[in-house]
């Protein structure tokens, strides 16, 4: 790959722009929140993060938006990642690999059905405090 | 300890986000056989007591993880440079900033690979918060820097997946083209 300057990556979002609206006219919007607190990074979170990416990007679902965060208070269950999308409750899923990642863009994002055996509680309120 | 460099520089940067910075600088050189880094911030520093804190792992008030606010990143990055023979330097002020200087030998069984660094410089700039970071990279005399408001803008966003695919390109090519001139 050529080293890209600022005026390539330009360029190339124009083009990509331009082919991702003609495999996706409906573009819903979700978002996919990574947690990347110290204990995601160390349980591999960086991993999740970039399957994530990948595999939005292949399927198209351009209008998702991918944010990091730091701990959501399951350390226990790390990595872990908060999806939203318009038409679902928001869920937390724990022990995302990047397998995993792959199966809640296909049966969540897209499908709009729960990956059961990764779904999490959300800590309680009071154990979050102002994170 | 991390898996590899990116996940120390993750730490550091998300540090100095939490910690309120406007600006992050980071420097990260390979040279001679070391790596060097050096991460300053302009967050609201530390004062001796929570910068000592800051740099044992095992520290803990009364038990309320909830209530660590300095993260491990300093702790890992000391243990780090312990373990390979390496130098570290934290200067703080309270109200001011934070400097971070790590100086190790780059082939050390101890040292982390810098192998998928590529991913991890990309979380670097993935952070909530309206943070600037200012990325000055190195192998040898090669360089390439960049900022993260002038590839937000290049890329349309840091936080949509075509912006994040275009930022991780950006990277790659870069790290490629910096490895491939520093052996000629």
């Amino acid at each position: 790959m050529a080293k890209l300057s600022l005026d390539d990556l330009r360029k190339l979002r124009e083009a990509k722009r331009k082919q991702m609206d003609q495999r996706d006219p409906d573009n819903k919007t979700a978002e996919v929140i990574v947690s990347m607190g110290t204990s995601g990074i160390a349980a591999g979170a960086k991993q999740t993060l970039a399957a994530f990416v990948e595999q939005l990007q292949a399927k198209g679902l351009t209008n998702v938006s991918v944010r990091q965060v730091g701990g959501m208070g399951l350390e226990h269950a790390e990595p872990t990642v908060e999806v939203r999308t318009e038409d679902m409750p928001s869920v937390i899923y724990g022990k995302v690999d990047g397998e995993t990642a792959s199966r809640i863009v296909d049966e969540h994002i897209v499908g709009k059905k729960l990956v059961d055996e990764h779904v999490y509680d959300r800590p309680a309120a009071d154990l979050m405090g102002d994170q | 300890m991390h898996e590899g460099l990116g996940e120390y520089l993750a730490e550091l940067v998300h540090n100095s986000v939490q910690a309120g910075a406007a600006v992050v600088s980071l420097e990260l050189t390979e040279r001679d056989q070391r790596v060097v880094l050096t991460v300053t911030d302009d967050g609201k520093g530390m004062d001796q007591a929570t910068l000592a804190r800051a740099l044992d792992p095992f520290y803990t008030e009364a038990g309320k993880h909830p209530s660590r606010r300095v993260g491990l990143g300093l702790s890992f990055l000391k243990q780090l440079c312990e373990a390979t023979g390496g130098t570290m330097e934290v200067d703080s002020t309270p109200g001011r900033g934070t400097r971070v200087h790590a100086d190790y030998p780059a082939a050390h069984a101890d040292a982390p690979p810098v192998d998928g660094l590529v991913a991890g410089l990309a979380m670097l700039f993935g952070y909530e918060g309206d943070y600037e970071l200012q990325l000055r990279r190195a192998v040898g005399d090669e360089t390439y820097e960049v900022s993260r408001r002038e590839l937000a803008e290049a890329v349309g966003g840091l936080h949509t997946v075509e912006g994040q695919t275009l930022l991780r390109e950006f990277l790659e090519s870069n790290e490629a083209e910096l490895r491939t001139a520093a052996t000629r």
